[in-house]
């Protein structure tokens, strides 16, 4: 093999999607969760949940090509399947209709709430905070067990690492700032440290960190921004946590904030991507 | 009185007994045996009662040492007023422990030849056991930075409500107060200081203790408000030594309770096991019990139990009547009974008739310093699907192969139904297969043997 074509894989190697190592790592999450974790989910659940994401992308992009004739774009499948996986891994329910439904929530609210053509909720997040407040559906932060997590944080780290710059500093940021406010309280409380490492082996945080919070299209673009962003994140869902007790903290965190960052770059429209 | 007293925070355990006389429900098998709290020697058992944020904890005293050396230590959130505190009944943690129990069910294999043979239920007994401990006193308090909010005799208890400035000022003034801490009292406690929570510490009051002429220590009640639902049981890891058992039977309106902080799945149930088992299930709980939780590295809740309160199939005991219900703490339910039958409810008690706004979870929980670090925080998911944890038997039909043509039938599909149900065991709880199969008589050589095909060509 002549170097040029080597130096042709590699390239096309790196032009990859990042979001196949994300679409891959949380396959793998989802087929040990469904088998072998005990998770709440069954199969069916999960084939509508994809199901009705696919769907509901389609017609959204039919639609737009209605619309606007020219600028037609290739079927988008990566974006409502990560939606998908995201929601079967956190969402909990023994009513068939809430994934599915969940789903379609996610997906619409790409296409509904936009400032300037982009999309400011991340379309998991976004289905979740809709779903705890109205469908019969519950996170099992407690779900994840420790030895999962292992593998999981390494093919999440791994999927980061490979992907662009910009989304493994939020994810990294927030894990910090995150993990770090934690570990203050527990030396503040003169807690036990085996407290706080059982508090951040939390497959939620970690789920959180690498599919949510570091979603590219809704994150803001400049360091400055992002660091801005999971620290009010971090702070927001340590004041849910530790003085209203809410378990699904970081949902609400995200969700809240998520417009500041819309409007953010409403305001400042020159920052391009990092 | 120079009496020296252990601080053993809140441990409480029971055990229970139980002689059942269930009646036969052809359908979801006759109930023979339970599971319960006594099997566990260092179990204790709480009653968690919460709906939105009232809290009603009642925890169960069966502590059988030195009375004088009793003692228990709960971090509460606010200063209590007497009437926050009961002391409880035992006979009701008794009740609940049976009710919520693991069952084992059984089913006759009726005759392939001709007509169904039913057969009679049998039942099995229990009896149970307990421990439990805490301590505390009271003077000269506030030099050590410990101020006593409260004071009270509450049935044979006698109740300080303490607040702290720091832990070992704490530590001192219950030291000087002739209480033995544990090593490590301090530090645990600090945390709960420096969170400003106060202490429910509680004793016996032997004046008081003999004059209601009990031998047994009654369970202790609180009722509060907190909009943290959780339980705290770092305090008992101090000087413990070895795991723990704690059961915990939470009463919610809706649906199942989970913890936030730990993993909660739910036992393995519902399979198929050898018949022989019926002698022991006892040691078969405790044994799957053991191995489950190794299995998932001592780091999860098990839970054994979700059912609506008014009813049951099969029932290990009755459920809690109203007023049962009411004493420990279910203050949502109204005089008049809620009529309403649930779908597919096939076994109902009369005195209910149906479904009542309660749901008991039940949540076994083995736990160390070193698993569990972090006090049990809980949520109340949407999951309203009932859970037992049952175990079932099939009795082999004891007719001959060569009866009619469906014995051999049946006979030959028997086999593998017995080698599925040793294998069962052995996954449920680890024991050698070879020993299953041999118990269970399937190596006897006097057991049907499937005919070769040389047989079958020439009967």
């Amino acid at each position: 093999m002549s170097t040029a074509s080597i130096r042709e894989i590699n390239q096309s190697l790196r032009m990859l999607d990042a979001r196949v190592f994300q679409i891959l790592s949380l396959f793998f999450l989802l087929c040990a969760g469904l088998s072998s974790w005990n998770f709440v989910i069954e199969w069916k659940q999960a084939v509508l949940c994809f199901a009705s994401a696919l769907f509901t992308q389609a017609m959204f992009q039919v639609i737009e090509f209605h619309r606007f004739p020219d600028g037609k774009k290739p079927f988008n499948w990566m974006s409502p399947w990560i939606t998908s996986s995201s929601l079967l891994l956190l969402l909990k329910s023994t009513t068939i209709w809430v994934h599915p439904f969940a789903a379609f929530v996610a997906i619409s609210s790409k296409f509904f709430f936009r400032i300037k053509g982009k999309h400011f909720f991340n379309p998991a997040n976004f289905a979740i905070v809709i779903s705890l407040m109205l469908l019969p559906a519950w996170i099992s932060p407690g779900q994840w067990g420790r030895t999962p997590l292992l593998i999981f944080f390494a093919l999440s780290a791994g999927a980061a690492v490979t992907s662009r710059a910009r989304t493994t500093r939020v994810s990294a940021y927030f894990l910090t700032f995150f993990s770090l406010m934690l570990l203050c309280r527990v030396l503040y409380l003169e807690y036990e440290l085996s407290i706080w490492t059982h508090q951040i082996s939390n497959g939620v945080i970690l789920i959180f960190a690498f599919f949510m919070i570091s979603d590219p299209k809704t994150s803001p673009y400049s360091t400055f921004g992002i660091i801005l962003h999971t620290l009010l994140v971090s702070i927001l869902s340590m004041y849910f946590i530790f003085f209203k007790y809410e378990p699904n903290a970081l949902m609400y965190s995200l969700f809240m904030l998520s417009p500041v960052v819309a409007l953010f770059h409403y305001f400042k429209p020159n920052i391009k991507h990092a | 009185m120079n009496t020296t007293k252990k601080i053993m925070p809140c441990l409480i355990f029971v055990l229970m007994a139980f002689i059942q006389t269930p009646h036969a429900h052809a359908f979801c098998g006759f109930y023979v045996a339970k599971a319960d709290a006594k099997l566990f020697n260092k179990a204790s058992q709480v009653v968690y009662t919460r709906h939105e944020n009232k809290t009603v904890i009642s925890m169960s005293n069966d502590y059988e040492g030195d009375l004088k050396e009793f003692a228990m230590v709960i971090p509460v959130p606010s200063v209590l007023q007497r009437s926050q505190i009961n002391v409880g009944e035992r006979a009701l943690f008794e009740k609940i422990d049976a009710y919520s129990a693991p069952r084992l069910v059984e089913y006759f294999d009726p005759d392939p030849c001709y007509q169904p043979n039913y057969l009679e239920t049998q039942s099995a007994s229990r009896r149970q056991t307990v421990m439990a401990k805490g301590a505390v006193d009271d003077r000269q308090a506030s030099s050590f930075g410990v101020h006593i909010e409260a004071q009270y005799t509450v049935g044979e208890y006698d109740i300080l409500i303490l607040s702290a400035k720091e832990s070992d000022g704490l530590e001192t003034w219950l030291k000087q107060n002739g209480y033995k801490l544990p090593k490590g009292a301090s530090k645990a406690l600090r945390p709960y200081i420096n969170q400003k929570l106060k202490f429910f510490v509680a004793k016996v009051n032997l004046e008081e203790q003999s004059k209601s002429g009990l031998s047994f220590l009654r369970p202790l009640q609180i009722a509060f408000e907190s909009e943290k639902f959780m339980l705290p049981i770092r305090l008992g890891t101090i000087n413990a030594k070895g795991p723990q058992d704690l059961l915990i039977y939470i009463l919610t309106r809706n649906g199942l309770l989970e913890s936030t902080n730990y993993r909660t799945i739910k036992m393995p149930s519902n399979m198929d096991i050898p018949v022989y088992v019926k002698d022991d299930f006892g040691t078969f709980y405790k044994d799957m019990f053991s191995y489950q939780t190794q299995k998932e590295n001592q780091r999860v809740i098990f839970t054994e139990y979700v059912w609506n309160m008014g009813w049951c199939d099969p029932c290990a005991a009755d459920p809690l009547s109203r007023e049962e219900l009411r004493k420990l703490g279910v203050f949502w339910l109204s005089d008049n009974p809620n009529t309403r039958t649930p779908n597919g409810s096939r076994k109902m008690i009369p005195r209910f008739g149906g479904a009542v706004p309660v749901t008991v979870t039940r949540l076994h929980v083995r736990y160390t310093k070193e698993t569990f670090p972090e006090d049990l925080f809980f949520q109340e998911t949407q999951d309203n699907q009932n859970f037992q944890g049952r175990y079932v038997l099939r009795y082999p039909w004891k007719g001959s192969a060569n009866q009619c043509p469906q014995a051999a039938q049946y006979f030959s599909h028997l086999k593998n139904r017995q080698e599925n149900e040793a294998k069962n065991l052995a996954s449920l709880t680890g024991w050698d297969l070879h020993d299953i199969r041999e118990k269970s008589g399937m190596n006897d050589p006097n057991t049907y043997k499937e005919p070769t095909w040389w047989e079958r060509l020439w009967q």
